[in-house]
């Protein structure tokens, strides 16, 4: 178990740090974050290079990489060239946001593609099955961006029982929470019946039965609690994807959480400040990612942390 | 020539008498006619074996006994009684009481017959609650009792255990132990040593012995090996195409087989001491998917002895002295006018 945990922790730190540079240069050698923010606010070109000089964007790369990465290693992330704060409280503050919206999707997804998974393999071939297996391809191929808008104009506009956007009550979470959980709810649904009818066709279901089990017991018991298994390590995939994939439902639905700040950032060219964001949900899929190997171990007698 | 007479012999004291069963699978607009008309008693305390390679129907046999095929298969005019009850007409209610209670079935694969997610005691305690209504403490006893009784060493210690964690022939003395918590009247082992060593294979089929024996257990074991089978058997059905072609003892079987069928699957097995040079004798041709409920010998096509009324009618299962045969040759052409 120790040494488990210590591998675990020595991974993370590699992915976060391949994370990290791979940021870093990506976004640093895009362009310059100085003359982009500030030729568009009509500076001089002395200006800008005495604010890239005082910023230390005049120094060559890999001095500003060596910086950046010993800096974060110690936990400061820089300032913010738009706001002009610490980056890592800015992403902090909207960190919570994200977490809700993921989790709502999260529960969303179980709650529907549980049962859905579930019924669809119980009587298979039938018309129910067969409807939500086309349900669950639609839901697996529309886009978020074409979901989003359709679900704004029914819920928002014409019936108009849901905020459009932004969180200022609880019940702007539901529909950007919805439009997240349809991927994972039309994959989880797929995979569970498939997982389900495989078990189904195993032996120790049909010795189950041989042995007298009602009918309910062997769904409960025998299937339905061994084909869970793999659709765990898909839904701790899926919330990671949900942590730090939100960009776009995020900013559809103009939801303050993590995804829209890593948006703006970039839009205003605010290196600090994406570098703060991609980091920070780096470190949360890569929490999710343990913790699901975790809950994966003490279900499953078959795996070993070690 | 002895009398010879068109139906297995009739045991008074039989336990399990299946008459005439005949099961079909519907799939995607076609339909296999697996098992054909198979009749056999079976009385407290026997056992028998059936043999047959893959396809022959034999384990159709075994499941639709239990009630237990797929929902694509028909079972079509046949009684399968246990003790006078006919087990094809009971509610799914009361066939489940007969399941585990009355007949329990131990399958070939002990690696995927267990739930790899609970462990032997886990398993135990669900059985015997549901037979017996044994919880807690006296579960425990029972469990540690069943499992010295098929012979696995430190039952206390092996209960925690999953079964990833035990090896196939301690797996497969699990699925016995759980088989015979119910304490059933009949056993039906489906190829319970194919997945084994030859040296584990022999273990289990001793174990099986002297189960029946302890338990007062009637046992139908299905094998594709007539050595297995023959170990442990005191009859023998051969099924091929989904038909008995030869019923007898194991003795009998081995020794004088009077089916072209059984001649040419004991000439198929392999000598240990055998001269390696010689081939194997392997029947020519393979056994065909039956779209048909058949209306000729099925074995016709593959048979060295084969007779032009072979492929046109179908022999009936007539028995000589306890020997039964469905083989136009060994029943003579004049067996025709008998069904």
């Amino acid at each position: 178990m120790a040494r488990f945990l210590a591998r675990r922790l020595i991974l993370a730190f590699v992915v976060v740090f391949a994370v990290a540079s791979l940021t870093f240069f990506a976004l640093n050698l895009s362009g310059d974050p100085i003359s982009n923010a500030l030729s568009d606010a009509g500076a001089s070109e002395e200006q800008i290079a005495a604010v890239r000089h005082q910023m230390g964007y005049d120094r060559p790369i890999i001095v500003r990489y060596a910086d950046f990465i010993f800096s974060a290693g110690r936990g400061d992330f820089g300032r913010s060239i738009f706001y002009g704060e610490e980056t890592l409280p800015l992403v902090v503050a909207r960190f919570p946001y994200t977490m809700i919206l993921a989790g709502v999707a999260m529960l969303i997804t179980v709650l529907v593609a549980i049962p859905l998974g579930i019924l669809a393999a119980t009587f298979p071939d039938s018309l129910l099955d067969r409807t939500i297996v086309t349900l669950a391809a639609l839901g697996q191929s529309v886009p978020i961006f074409v979901v989003g808008p359709i679900l704004i104009l029914i819920f928002s506009v014409h019936l108009a029982i849901l905020p459009v956007s932004g969180a200022e009550s609880l019940w702007s979470v539901v529909l950007p929470a919805v439009t997240l959980s349809f991927y994972p709810m039309a994959r989880i649904t797929r995979l569970l019946r498939a997982s389900m009818l495989e078990v189904t066709g195993s032996e120790y279901v049909l010795t189950a039965r041989a042995r007298g089990f009602s009918e309910f017991r062997v769904v409960l018991r025998y299937i339905s609690n061994n084909a869970l298994l793999p659709v765990l390590t898909v839904l701790g995939l899926q919330l990671g994807n949900l942590l730090g994939g939100a960009v776009i439902v995020e900013t559809v639905f103009a939801w303050p959480g993590i995804g829209s700040l890593t948006r703006d950032a970039l839009i205003n060219s605010d290196f600090p400040l994406a570098q703060a964001a991609v980091i920070v949900i780096a470190i949360a899929v890569v929490v999710v990612n343990f913790l699901t190997d975790v809950v994966y171990a003490l279900v499953d007698p078959r795996i070993r942390l070690s | 020539m002895a009398e010879s007479v068109p139906v297995a012999p009739q045991d008074a004291a039989s336990l399990l008498s299946v008459r005439d069963l005949s099961v079909c699978f519907h799939a995607k607009g076609e339909t296999v006619h697996a098992v054909n008309g198979v009749s056999f008693d079976l009385a407290r305390g026997e056992a028998i074996g059936i043999v047959g390679e893959s396809g022959s129907g034999k384990s159709t046999v075994a499941l639709a006994i239990m009630q237990l095929l797929a929902p694509a298969a028909e079972i079509s005019g046949s009684h399968v009684t246990l003790e006078g009850r006919d087990l094809l007409a009971m509610n799914p209610r009361a066939m489940r009481q007969v399941r585990g209670r009355e007949i329990a079935l131990v399958f070939q694969d002990p690696m995927t017959a267990l739930n790899p997610v609970l462990t032997v005691g886990q398993h135990m305690q669900e059985a015997l609650y549901l037979h017996e209504g044994l919880k807690g403490q006296a579960a425990f006893i029972r469990s540690v009792e069943l499992l010295n009784l098929v012979g696995i060493a430190a039952p206390e210690s092996r209960l925690s255990a999953y079964p990833h964690q035990l090896s196939g022939g301690m797996r497969q003395r699990v699925m016995i132990a759980l088989a015979v918590s119910g304490n059933p009247k009949l056993l039906i082992a489906d190829e319970p040593t194919t997945a084994l060593d030859v040296t584990i294979q022999a273990q289990i089929l001793q174990l099986l012995a002297r189960l029946r024996d302890e338990l007062d257990m009637s046992i139908i074991l299905v094998s594709h090996d007539l050595g297995v089978v023959a170990s442990l058997s005191d009859r023998v059905l051969v099924m091929y195409g989904g038909t008995v072609v030869e019923d007898a003892t194991a003795e009998q079987v081995l020794l004088y087989p009077k089916h072209p069928y059984t001649s040419a699957l004991i000439a198929a097995r392999p000598e240990i001491d055998g001269d390696r040079d010689v081939p194997l004798r392997a029947i020519p041709g393979a056994a065909g998917r039956q779209c048909e409920p058949p209306s000729s010998c099925s074995f016709a096509p593959r048979c060295p002895e084969c007779m032009d009324v072979c492929s046109q009618s179908l022999p009936p299962l007539l028995f000589v002295n306890g020997h039964g045969t469905a083989c136009w040759k060994v029943s003579g052409i004049d067996g025709e006018r008998i069904p």
